[in-house]
């Protein structure tokens, strides 16, 4: 069971831009939630915005595609695009050390 | 250094994303790209195709609502309109947009004031009447709203016009009921004193020589009273308390078998047809208030057409739908004969049709007519499970519309009148209950005089008694229906058993008995209806009798 842990610094927030339940977004929401759910001892905060009901979020945050996941804390900010099907990226983004084990 | 190589690692995280969006793009796990320079705007196509959508949402709610829709700008024009608006003004697109709506409203409604209104208070609700190109009108419930668009007002009216024609049909049949009620009340209290003065005067004439002075006064006094007889049984068919005897009938055949007496009633500048259908259906109706409803229907008409016309009395089968039935209160919808008697006079006004039904409502000259003949009409009608409507307008003329629920069977024969009897005289016993003092008075004096040996009874029990003590034959038990305690009804069932040989003769003023369902009589009941004069008794009592 070990070989989990968490960033540094305390709650991870996570802010994920979509465009409504269009396919790419969808399948974010499902393989950044697959992932999380894979730390249990992580503490982590996830915004979903829907830029096609707040546009001006996703301007803002300077968000030019959909989906974005944006890492706002701990710092440095990172941000990563597309459907997050590539989890060896997703978890190098989040600052996760380790995938966990199956 | 730090600092550079900081900046430097930043560069490369930045380097790292775009690449890595670059591929995200590649390989399509993106949805959407928006904002900035040179990059499709397809946030704003979304936005465009968002309001496109409510444009068109607001563009099928517009024009597929059943109220009529109307945008106003601020001058007061029309600026765009639905289907629906077009129908309730009875105009095409090019007559309505374009316009001032407030042109086509009547003048009661005040358009500057419900304008200036919804400029303060941004919304306003109430009634008005459209006046269509044809001069007909509609009335309608409209909200105006300011603003629904930015200079446009939106206003949506509804047709009520038929939910108000049926409110003051309901309000008028309230109406009519309530009259019913009180006429029928005041004839119930009125043929008792009648059958009293009719027969004392009756006794009286007989007890004077023909040539006594006295004696063309008595009989001046019975002829009121029989008007005051006659103008109570009509009143009696309006409240629709009168006993009413109804047969399977061929309405057709009934108005042909009129057609003689029609006649004579009317002018001979008057054309009279009477077409009916072969097929035509039956109906279950009183043949002789039939016969009521078509005199007093074709006198109306006579009357209306003074210097002749065309008299047209049409049976007809008619299916009246619910489509039907929701503009007519109180009808069912289902299977109907109507007759319908159409002239070609002087046609109603709106006030007079409104009023037309009532007792005493009459626009002839005084004395000319007692306005109880439509009264009695609808009375009859309405007792009969049927309905009246009049369509009449002035100067073209009037059609009265008559539907009697249809009924299968066989038309019943017409009985044949009873033979006259030889006599009003005999000397049979008769057992009299009748509750009120003065009519049993009279109506023992009459029979007395002509022969009769009358046992008397103020009521059911009385009459028990003495039937109990009597020990000869009792020939007939007469009486009154209504009564407290035991009803007539009751008497005879006692009776009969014990005095299984004597006839019985029922007397009233009143349908609410439950001799008579909803006042239609069962058949093979001999009875008489108040107000009875001398001879009717006389003549009833020994049909009864010889029957």
């Amino acid at each position: 069971m070990s070989g989990t842990r968490s960033t540094k610094g305390g709650t991870l927030r996570l802010r994920l831009y979509v465009a409504g339940e269009s396919p790419n977004s969808v399948a974010a929401i499902r393989h950044l939630r697959a992932v999380l759910a894979g730390y249990p001892s992580l503490h982590a905060e996830l915004e979903i915005i829907d830029v096609l009901k707040s546009p001006e979020a996703g301007m803002r945050a300077r968000v030019l595609v959909t989906p974005t996941m944006v890492k706002v804390a701990p710092s440095p900010e990172r941000r990563i695009t597309g459907n997050l099907k590539d989890t060896n990226a997703l978890v190098a983004v989040l600052g996760l050390t380790e995938a966990p084990r199956e | 250094m730090s600092d550079a190589r900081g900046e430097v690692g930043t560069l490369q995280i930045l380097l790292a994303e775009a690449e890595q969006t670059i591929e995200a793009l590649r390989s399509g796990q993106v949805d959407a790209v928006a904002g900035g320079a040179g990059v499709t705007p397809i946030l704003l196509q979304v936005a465009q195709d968002r309001l496109r959508h409510s444009e068109e949402l607001f563009r099928s709610v517009f024009d597929g609502a059943l109220d009529a829709m109307l945008l106003v700008d601020s001058t007061g024009r029309c600026r765009d309109a639905n289907a629906a608006a077009f129908d309730l003004f009875g105009r095409s697109r090019d007559q309505l947009v374009d316009e001032d709506p407030g042109a086509f409203y009547s003048a009661d409604f005040d358009v500057a004031a419900a304008r200036a209104q919804v400029a303060k208070d941004g919304r306003l609700r109430g009634e008005l009447t459209v006046v269509r190109p044809d001069g007909t009108q509609r009335q309608v419930d409209f909200v105006t709203t300011r603003n629904i668009q930015p200079g446009l007002t939106l206003s949506v009216l509804r047709d009520i016009t038929e939910r108000k024609r049926l409110e003051a049909q309901f309000h008028q049949a309230q109406k009519m009921e309530a009259i019913g009620v009180l006429a029928g009340g005041v004839a119930h209290d009125f043929n008792n004193t009648l059958c009293v003065i009719l027969s004392f005067a009756s006794m009286v004439i007989s007890d004077l020589k023909p040539e006594d002075p006295v004696r063309a006064d008595i009989e001046e006094i019975a002829r009121a009273g029989e008007r005051a007889a006659d103008l109570t049984r009509q009143l009696l068919a309006f409240s629709r308390k009168q006993i009413l005897q109804p047969r399977v009938l061929d309405l057709g055949q009934a108005v042909l078998g009129m057609e003689r007496m029609l006649r004579r009633l009317l002018s001979e500048a008057i054309e009279l047809s009477l077409p009916t259908s072969r097929s035509l259906g039956r109906v279950l109706a009183d043949p002789g208030q039939v016969e009521q409803i078509v005199i007093n229907l074709a006198v109306n008409a006579r009357d209306a057409m003074p210097g002749g016309g065309k008299l047209t009395i049409e049976t007809v089968n008619v299916e009246l739908d619910a489509d039907y039935a929701a503009l007519h209160h109180g009808v069912v919808p289902g299977r109907y004969v109507m007759l319908a008697i159409t002239d070609t006079g002087a046609g109603m006004d709106a006030a007079t049709q409104e009023r037309m039904f009532e007792p005493f409502f009459t626009t002839k000259e005084v004395g000319k007519g007692t306005g109880l003949g439509l009264a009695m009409v609808f009375g009859i009608v309405k007792q009969s499970q049927g309905h009246i409507w009049v369509y009449s307008e002035l100067g073209q003329g009037t059609t009265f519309k008559v539907y009697f629920p249809r009924v299968e069977g066989a038309v019943s024969a017409t009985p044949s009148a009873p033979p006259e009897p030889q006599t009003l005289r005999g000397h049979e016993t008769v057992l009299l209950v009748e509750d009120e003092e003065r009519v049993r008075m009279a109506t023992r004096t009459i029979l007395q005089r002509h022969g009769y040996n009358v046992l008397d009874a103020q009521s059911g029990g009385d009459a028990l008694i003495i039937s109990e003590q009597f020990p000869a034959k009792v020939h007939l038990l007469l009486t009154d229906l209504v009564m407290p305690r035991m009803s007539g009804r009751q008497v005879a069932e006692r009776l009969l058993p014990l005095r299984p040989d004597m006839k019985v003769l029922y007397v009233s003023g009143y349908t609410e008995d439950s001799l008579v369902h909803h006042g239609v009589l069962n058949a093979g009941i001999a009875f008489l209806q108040k107000p009875i004069t001398p001879t009717a008794l006389l003549r009833k009592v020994r049909e009864v009798l010889d029957g």
